[in-house]
């Protein structure tokens, strides 16, 4: 299968908060949903494209060295000396040739093509450092977009025992969800809202083939250790209705683990550079008393609750 | 008379003391730097009997020792031992 | 983690398996003493300051023992010093003894450098005779700084920028200083270096700061303390041993016609050093008495009486308690400090020395785990409190203040098995309550090391102090073997070594103690100093001399003989960059083994030749070869990483890809790619950039320099060239002599040094523009070059044999919620695994983010007691300068 590649995002080593142990973090580039609050936009589509960090930018230092750079002329400059990209052009572009004017790296390309062996390459680099606990974590994106490679990885990661973790949305076709999940050692599926007109409209599609997925999973006789996550907004599943029905959905199927991320607004400046406005950039932030509010009614109940990095793993 | 003429003065550093007695932080120079009633005299070679002439830089010549030699007034002599307080 | 026990409840009903959750809260880190708080407190407040009363002393008995065997006339002239100058004790203090009667208090070595006070001997006596100021204006100015006095006010005067000194001192300076104007070890052995036909060239280099410093000038250090000889017999025994030993040896060559009858000598000038360090000790006794008499509370009395019975003790007897044998152990540490200019001068495996007086103390009752804590606390405080001075650049420049006064724990025992004794876990702990630059901490990480002594390392780590350090037990080992074969190292002495200095690995041995009816085996220090050899060189600076065939461009010296090269390919490149850094150790080698042999001729270190193992047996001062190795001797490089990256760009840029030729190469760095300088826009971290009209003529190659692979990134492209370096270097290591007659190695650390030399080089084919901060260490990829994650980097530190080498440096910063909670105790150590099972010989982290550093640039005061991790050392941050704050500022930060 060596002709299999993966689009991926990004590669980020000691990585801490996605697993047990150190891990190495693989970023899969598609995402089936389209959630409104997305920390990772750029990596919705699948084809190469630009990012552009006005923060690293050095135009206030008369750099201009961008100034030409685009075949297209997307980068303009105004008065003061700042760039700024027309990102109708920059959607289109197939090239990105700008970034290879950049020293700073504020404008890059931010995919990389890997196959199967690569990637194992990389993660064999990384395999001794992770000591007992640790991994690789299967991110995304949608990790299961790209379920063919995936796959493949996976085979490869488990002849070579390593310890695999997955980060799924968990909507995919059910065939497909259970061969992935075979491999995985350890998952975290998000469970963003028990309502399924409310899930439609957050995140584009339908809830029902996610909590399929998860029952189908937790009735196997899969043996990886399963934490369900959800990232708590304000407004849309912070209610006590959506937790007691996460609760029962949980109960039901026997699961007792959930991790609950606050909301923040992290991904806001990355919708800048992708050139869409952020809907959620003056959105309220959860509180922290309602996070133990919600804590605390998940415990009441049995289920183990985890805020944010505060695991036991 | 300053703090650090005292016999009751503990060294900091190039700016302060520490009086042994009240155990409170004392400058050298300045307000505040002149003794109180109870000082008493410290161990210098300015107060010692084999002190003698000094120059305008306190530099003068100790007897004390089988080799005459010179020393300056404001060297410790607590540990010396020919010491005689004057 | 909230609700802990109720999460733990639940997975265990639900039957899951969890191994690692009996507790994954780590209880607060309780408070210090009350006793040490109050302390640190006035710490807090203290002034540099040298005083003469030290110089004084030794002075006068220097002159009244003219004409005597060097060796011993300056024992006498120290021991005297030693006898007399003030002692002050504090109230509330348990441990006592000072360098001088200061808190932070040094004094000039005139009799090692002069040149330094006699040549503003003028300047300084004008300051004398200024009129007085009116009071308002006698009063400091704090800011800043911390305890540096960085410039003169009211009757103080400021010296080399960071000592105050009082006015009425200043005549008596400039009168010691005068006496040695023609005998001190700067300019005797400056009058030798002159007649070395290359003189000039080492002129060139040193002018040019292509390297740093002067061997005189921190003359000891790098190396580890031996207490043996005082904890086993005490000073009384001592010197009658040494009445035996000269009526043994006074007149008798033995086998050896030259050190034989040195002998006899030495056994003299020991007997001086001996009753000086006793007269010390005891002189505290008596202030401690003279201080009880005057006190009226009744607890403060009975601490000086009792202060006074320990110092009696230590004067004359063989320690009987813990606090005794760690007052004893201090007491010879301060005595090896003032004996000269010096930084690190080690501690050593004191966790393993004094665990035998630790365990007796214990099972006896006299003491508890909180008391040991206590001492330990305010051992801390004394060892922060040792201030060195040296001249202006070497206190500055190289050690940002510190005196590196390293203590390492771990490792293996004389049986091979683990060495981490119960005592070393309180001195974890009192590491992590009594938080101070000093000692710094070091673990030598072995295999064989237990779980729960790493973890809590890891949990100190994590406070960040920059302390713990990790270093490779195994690694360290095998340098040890391959560096000392010749010398008879075997592997009971390989074990050993522990660190002297903030990183250079020093040997060791064993020694056995006999105490509370058995023998303990303690390891102590077996080698004169390392690091006095060729200092700090700039490897890209020299690469930059290469460009421009010979000519430093900042100073317009012509440092090397052109080569009229056309480097035509990457290997001319290399061979002319080999045969300069050839030229220059051989040059470099023959003044400092000159400056060396000078100061061992005429200022031989006698404390350290009565402790250090096997000076006492063989009857021979570290001068004379009386350690037991002396291989100790190195070369120190400086900005590696800049090297190796420069060297990579120019291979890709101008060889492989032909992108450019070099000569358009040189130009763009001769223009700073068109960019400011850092020292036109007074930022030196790497990411200020201030383009000038030329900057759009050199967009493309900046960008492509900027581009060009870079070390850390676990591409070979650039890694190759790092192991290439290392190869070709340890040859010539190998065929160097220094004035031991041995062979040197590589000490690839930067110290400070990454600073200064950096502001003197050019921009570098790595696209670093001219004057900002090198990297530091060897093994520290360039600020924001590592793109690949940590385990990238610590891929490319490890493709070559650390321990071919006596150390490399991996500074590594960590945001400090990557590693929040015992689990992510568990991630730092895993990571802290990782590299040391590739081989990695050191790391050490910064778990401060980067913001707090910046706000505490903005506003110092607020932030008196941060600290930071440099280049092997954990300084304050508001007494280190400000490039270097800039650089640690800008290193990449992992925050997972």
């Amino acid at each position: 299968m060596d002709d299999l590649t993966g689009m991926i995002f990004d590669i980020q080593s000691y990585s801490v908060h996605d697993g047990p142990g150190c891990r190495t973090n693989v970023f899969f580039v598609g995402c089936p949903l389209r959630c409104r609050w997305c920390a990772n936009p750029e990596s919705w589509g699948r084809k190469k494209h630009l990012m552009f960090s006005e923060r690293s930018c050095k135009w206030d230092q008369g750099c201009r060295a961008c100034e030409n750079a685009c075949p297209a002329g997307s980068i303009k400059f105004d008065e003061a000396g700042k760039p700024s990209l027309n990102w109708v052009i920059c959607n289109e572009c197939e090239t990105i040739e700008c970034s290879k004017s950049c020293a700073a790296n504020s404008l890059k390309q931010c995919v990389r093509f890997l196959t199967v062996e690569d990637l194992i390459h990389i993660l064999l680099r990384d395999f001794a450092n992770w000591g007992s606990d640790g991994g690789v974590t299967f991110s995304g994106g949608e990790p299961l977009l790209q379920h063919e490679y995936l796959l493949e990885v996976l085979k490869r990661c488990h002849e070579l025992q390593m310890h695999t973790a997955i980060e799924t949305c968990g909507f995919a076709k059910q065939e497909i969800f259970l061969s992935i999940m075979r491999y995985i050692n350890f998952a975290f599926i998000d469970v963003k809202n028990m309502d399924d007109e409310k899930h439609r409209w957050g995140t584009g599609v339908s809830n029902e083939p996610i909590l399929s997925n998860i029952s189908s999973l937790a009735q196997s006789r899969w043996e990886g250790r399963l934490v369900l996550r959800q990232p708590t907004i304000h407004g849309y599943n912070d209610s006590t209705e959506n937790a007691l029905k996460v609760i029962d959905f949980m109960n039901e199927n026997n699961l007792y683990e959930i991790n609950l991320l606050k909301f923040h607004r992290m991904g806001g400046t990355k919708w800048e550079q992708l050139g869409t406005p952020y809907e959620y950039a003056d959105h309220g932030d959860m509180t922290d008393e309602r996070m133990k509010e919600l804590q605390e009614l998940y415990l009441q109940n049995d289920i183990a609750c985890y805020i944010g990095e505060d695991t036991p793993f | 008379m300053k703090h650090n003429d005292c016999a009751n003065f503990l060294n900091l550093d190039c700016e302060k003391g520490m009086c042994a007695l009240t155990k409170g932080i004392v400058p050298l120079d300045g307000e505040g730097s002149d003794a109180c009633p109870q000082f008493r005299e410290g161990f210098h070679c300015a107060n010692c009997k084999n002190f003698s002439e000094p120059d305008k830089y306190g530099i003068g010549t100790c007897s004390g020792f089988e080799k005459e030699n010179w020393t300056y007034a404001q060297n410790g002599a607590f540990c010396c031992e020919h010491y005689l307080q004057k | 983690m909230e609700n802990e026990s109720r999460v733990q409840e639940i997975l265990k009903r639900r039957g899951l398996d969890v191994t690692p959750v009996d507790n994954f809260t780590e209880a607060d880190v309780p408070e210090p003493t009350e006793r040490f708080t109050k302390l640190i407190n006035i710490y807090y407040l203290m002034k540099n300051t040298v005083d003469m009363e030290i110089p004084y002393w030794y002075n006068r008995f220097w002159w009244e023992n003219e004409g005597d065997v060097p060796v011993i006339r300056r024992a006498k002239a120290y021991g005297a010093a030693l006898s007399r100058h003030t002692p002050t004790i504090w109230p509330g203090e348990k441990l006592v003894m000072n360098k001088t009667k200061n808190w932070r208090g040094a004094f000039p070595f005139p009799w090692v450098d002069a040149s330094f006070f006699n040549a503003a001997a003028e300047a300084l006596m004008n300051e004398v005779d200024a009129p007085p100021e009116a009071a308002a204006d006698a009063v400091s100015i704090v800011g800043a700084g911390g305890g540096n006095v960085t410039q003169s006010y009211g009757n103080v005067v400021s010296i080399a920028k960071k000592f105050g000194m009082r006015k009425e001192e200043i005549p008596c300076l400039v009168k010691v200083s005068k006496y040695w104007d023609n005998g001190s070890v700067e300019s005797v052995s400056d009058r030798y270096s002159k007649l070395v036909p290359e003189f000039k060239k080492w002129k060139a280099y040193r002018d040019s700061v292509l390297i740093m410093f002067d061997s005189w000038a921190i003359p000891q250090g790098r190396e580890v303390i031996n207490y043996y000889m005082p904890l086993q017999y005490g000073f009384d025994r001592i010197i009658e041993l040494c009445d035996e030993k000269i009526a043994e040896t006074l007149g008798e060559a033995g086998d050896d016609g030259i050190l034989g009858m040195s002998r006899g000598y030495y056994y003299t000038a020991m007997k001086e050093t001996a009753k000086g360090m006793s007269h010390w000790a005891e002189n505290y006794a008596k202030r401690a008495a003279y201080l009880a008499g005057l006190e009226s509370d009744p607890i403060q009395k009975k601490e000086y009486e009792e202060i006074a019975d320990v110092m009696h003790n230590v004067a004359h007897k063989k320690p009987a308690s813990f606090r005794e044998a760690l007052q004893m152990t201090f007491l010879c540490h301060l005595g090896v400090v003032n004996e000269d200019p010096q930084s690190g001068q080690s501690i050593g495996r004191l966790g393993q020395v004094l665990q035998p007086f630790y365990a007796k103390d214990l099972a006896d009752g006299t003491t508890t785990e909180e008391e040991v804590i206590e001492l330990l606390e305010l051992y801390r405080l004394k060892i922060t409190s040792i201030e060195c001075f040296a001249s202006s650049g070497v206190t500055g420049g190289v050690l940002s203040g510190n005196t590196f006064n390293n203590l390492s724990m771990g490792g293996l025992n004389y049986d091979g098995l683990t060495a981490v004794t119960p005592l070393e876990y309180l001195i974890v702990e009192a590491g992590m309550r009594a938080r101070t630059p000093q000692p710094t901490l070091s673990v030598l990480y072995d295999e064989k090391t237990p779980e729960d002594f790493l973890m809590k390392c890891a949990r100190c780590c994590k406070l960040g102090m920059g302390y713990p350090a990790w270093m490779n037990n195994q690694g360290g080992m095998n340098y040890m073997l391959r560096q000392y074969h010749d010398e008879g190292m075997n592997i009971y002495d390989a074990r050993a070594w522990c660190l002297g200095g903030c990183l250079e690995s020093s040997p060791g041995c064993f020694q056995p103690l006999e105490y509370n009816g058995r023998v303990w085996m303690i390891p102590g220090g077996a080698a004169p100093t390392a690091g006095t050899g060729i200092h700090f060189t700039g490897l890209p600076k020299l690469l930059e001399l290469v460009l421009t065939n010979g000519v430093d461009k900042r100073t317009g010296i012509k440092v090397f003989e052109p080569h009229n090269k056309k480097l035509e390919t990457f290997e001319e490149v290399w061979e002319v960059w080999m045969s300069w850094m050839r030229e220059l150790l051989e040059v470099s080698n023959k003044i400092n083994n000159i400056q060396m042999d000078v100061w061992r001729k005429i200022n031989p270190p006698v404390v350290q030749s009565l402790l250090k193992a096997d000076c006492f047996k063989k009857g021979q001062h570290i001068g004379d070869c009386g350690a037991r190795y002396n291989g100790s001797i190195n070369f120190e490089s400086c900005g590696t990483i800049n090297f190796i990256n420069s060297m990579a760009s120019l291979k890709k840029n101008v060889y492989d890809d032909k992108k450019y030729t070099i000569e358009e190469m040189t130009d763009a760095l001769m223009d700073n790619f068109g960019f400011k300088t850092a020292f036109e826009t007074g930022v030196f971290s790497p990411d200020r950039r201030e383009a000038t009209e030329n900057a759009s003529k050199y967009e493309q190659i900046f960008y492509d320099c900027v581009n060009a692979p870079k070390y850390g990134n676990a591409d070979p492209y650039a890694d190759s060239i790092l192991k290439d370096y290392e190869d070709r270097m340890l040859p010539e290591m190998l065929r160097l002599r220094s004035y031991y007659g041995k062979q040197y190695y590589m000490c690839q650390i930067s110290v400070s040094t990454h600073g200064p030399q950096g502001a003197i080089t050019l921009a570098t084919s790595d696209g670093r523009l001219a004057g900002t901060t090198y990297a530091d260490g060897s093994m520290s990829p360039a600020p924001t070059t590592d793109k690949n994650g940590i385990y990238a980097v610590f891929e490319s530190a490890t493709c070559y044999d650390h321990a071919m080498c006596q150390n490399s440096q991996m500074n590594v910063k960590i945001h400090p919620t990557a590693v929040k909670g015992i689990n992510g105790t568990k991630k730092l150590l895993d990571v802290i695994r990782a590299y040391m099972r590739k081989g990695g010989f050191h790391v050490q982290f910064n778990i401060t983010s980067s913001q707090t550093l910046r706000t505490a640039q903005q506003k110092p005061d607020d932030y008196r007691d941060l600290m930071v991790r440099v280049a092997g050392f954990t300084q304050y941050w508001c007494e280190i300068g400000k490039p270097i704050q800039d650089e640690v500022i800008y290193r990449t930060e992992y925050d997972a």
